[in-house]
């Protein structure tokens, strides 16, 4: 068993090595730049505050990178928060329409060189979502292969299948509040951190602190 | 090659005398009494100097101007002479009739040469060069250079065109724009070489549709890069005004090109990439188009105390600007607004919030903070008069709830 953990454990150091120039790694998460990624999990799972975290890094790197906001989800004051340089970043409002947000994808995967696409698909139901045909996917995963483009969904339920090279998926575990009585502040979310692809692994407990300044 | 310069000095309307300037050269020198150009290499256009001096002439009646017009083989002369001597002078290299006091000799000086009987500069020339040095100094060789007509006068240009135009007229009012692609794709050529001839770019264009109702349309392109990439402007063009073409009849289109810098390209070696400015240009524009103008652009942060205190810059494209210092990765917590807001029944006991409903959740309420004002226009109908909180649902949930004068809503989620 001891070697059978051995082996993944090179294996993943091997492929780091191949692409150590197209991986992004950015607190827990390690991802394939010109790949699909998907975050999925219910509401408050923290997709949100990772995404920004990685939006974060690329355009404080000077990167511009693109939200694209299915329904008018995307709030600037807590990109701020996550310390995005919101002057890089492109901001996509689609108004709720599902197929005005794919084509704007398409846009934007045609046009190249984005450091990361987010697909906020977050408060999209469960019915919209099961009409996205999967071919969408796979021409999206066809079209940004070999770009630095990241691609990255967040959803509620998983949706790209094997078109995604990285699944994670989050999970709940404490709300941690501060103060007493009425007075009380949202201190903290603890989740755990399912990486499904491209290893399956020990879920990681990550910590999202609140900040209402 | 020997040098032509032309000299107009008047004290009539500046903006007409560069006109008549502009119709025979593009180095042009305003100065606060004359304006200067350079003629060189004109000859086989305006022919003789005596005859580009009579269609100097010519052109100065035909706009009812006055003044004194020089040709000359150096600028200095040309100057002197358009200032100094009425009507028209063609300055040789050899002959100067003019006075004395003309060529920049302090009052003694003159005086000791009028008591000597010398008027002219050519009066001056029979004197030794080394003998004038040595008694006046060397100061004293641009005036013997003047009295020689080789003065050492340099035409600065500081006229300089910023915009360049290509206009044309149809034989037949055409309905649809896009038909005149290939009619505007020739035009918007010939007005980007002649941009790139003068050394620049550009990164605003205007073009004017006359329409066969006798009225005009305008639009203004602007650009926060300049190029002179005849296909994206093109593209640019069909993208802003194929979708909002006028409904009467085009009979003509007149193309301007404004002037900007060029771009200059300097990135770092290890510097991000980021998409090529035509590149971004033109699918926020292909992206607008799809969305509406209002849903594309970049997110701005107003310093108010509002519900959303963030907009979005329309007019604005990211920048790509890198910072030095790149801060530690850290997750904050996010809100994420629901748009519209949820509707909320909200069950509440003695002041303690027990359960939420709404269309897409419902369940107890297992732990909330709160309330804060969150909305302080004081001369806004709902200042001080919206409360939230922060919930957290039995399912570990967290909402932000709010209640105004219109009811309880849950205005977004924590994720």
């Amino acid at each position: 068993m001891g070697q059978v953990i051995a082996f993944k454990k090179l294996a993943r150091l091997q492929e780091e090595q191949k692409h150590s120039e197209t991986y992004l790694e950015v607190g827990n998460l390690s991802l394939l730049r010109g790949s699909l990624t998907e975050f999925t999990g219910e509401a408050s799972a923290g997709k949100t505050s990772l995404t920004l975290m990685l939006l974060s890094v690329l355009t404080q790197n000077g990167e511009i990178s693109s939200v694209v906001d299915l329904a008018g989800g995307f709030n600037p004051q807590a990109a701020k928060k996550n310390d995005v340089k919101l002057e890089n970043l492109l901001w996509i409002r689609c108004g709720g329409h599902i197929e005005n947000a794919f084509k704007a994808i398409d846009y934007l995967v045609q046009a190249g060189n984005f450091g990361l696409i987010w697909l906020n698909l977050n408060t999209a139901s469960l019915e919209e979502l099961n009409f996205i045909p999967s071919s969408y996917w796979y021409r999206f995963r066809t079209k940004i292969k070999g770009s630095q483009t990241l691609l990255v969904v967040t959803a509620r339920k998983t949706l790209l299948g094997s078109a995604s090279s990285q699944s994670y998926s989050f999970d709940k575990r404490e709300v941690i509040w501060s103060g007493g009585g009425k007075f009380k502040l949202l201190k903290e979310l603890q989740i755990d951190l399912n990486t499904r692809k491209p290893f399956l692994i020990k879920p990681e407990i990550v910590k999202v602190e609140a900040n209402y300044v | 090659m020997s040098r032509i310069y032309a000299c107009i000095a008047s004290g009539e309307d500046k903006t007409e005398l560069v006109s008549v300037a502009q119709a025979f050269a593009y180095n042009i020198e305003l100065l606060d009494d004359a304006v200067l150009f350079d003629l060189t290499g004109t000859e086989n256009l305006f022919g003789t100097r005596a005859q580009t001096a009579e269609k100097i002439c010519d052109e100065l009646k035909l706009k009812n101007l006055s003044g004194n017009v020089s040709i000359a083989p150096n600028a200095a002369s040309a100057l002197l002479y358009a200032r100094n001597q009425r009507g028209v002078s063609i300055v040789t290299d050899t002959k100067s009739n003019l006075p004395l006091d003309t060529l920049g000799i302090d009052e003694d000086t003159l005086g000791v040469f009028h008591a000597l009987g010398l008027k002219t500069a050519d009066d001056l020339k029979r004197i030794s060069e080394d003998d004038l040095v040595a008694r006046y100094g060397l100061d004293f060789r641009d005036a013997i250079d003047l009295a020689k007509n080789d003065g050492n006068y340099i035409l600065t240009p500081n006229l300089k065109e910023n915009k360049v135009t290509w206009a044309t007229n149809f034989d037949f009012a055409v309905s649809d724009f896009e038909r005149l692609i290939f009619i505007l794709s020739n035009g918007l050529g010939k007005i980007l070489e002649q941009t790139a001839y003068f050394g620049f770019s550009t990164e605003c264009l205007e073009i004017e549709l006359g329409l066969d109702d006798k009225t005009t349309r305008s639009f203004e392109i602007k650009l926060s890069f300049p190029t002179l990439d005849k296909k994206f402007w093109l593209t640019i063009i069909n993208l802003r005004i194929a979708d909002n073409a006028p409904a009467s009849e085009i009979v003509s289109i007149r193309l301007v090109s404004h002037f900007s810098r060029a771009r200059s390209v300097q990135r770092g070696l290890f510097s991000s990439t980021k998409p090529e400015p035509e590149n971004l240009q033109l699918t926020v524009d292909k992206l607008k188009n799809l969305l509406g103008k209002e849903n594309v652009g970049v997110p701005v942060l107003l310093e108010r105390r509002l519900p959303k205190p963030f907009a979005l810059d329309a007019e604005a494209l990211p920048i790509g600007a890198e910072d030095l210092e790149i801060k530690e990765p850290k997750p904050i917590l996010s809100l994420n607004y629901f748009t519209p807001p949820l509707a909320a029944d909200v069950t509440a006991n003695k002041g303690r919030l027990l359960y939420l409903r709404t269309r897409r959740f419902s369940g107890k309420v297992k732990e909330y903070g709160g309330f804060w004002k969150g909305f302080s226009q004081w001369w806004n109908l709902l200042r001080w008069q919206t409360f939230e909180w922060d919930v957290e649902m039995e399912d570990k949930s967290l909402y932000r709830l709010q209640k105004n004068a219109r009811g309880w809503f849950v205005i977004g989620e924590y994720d």
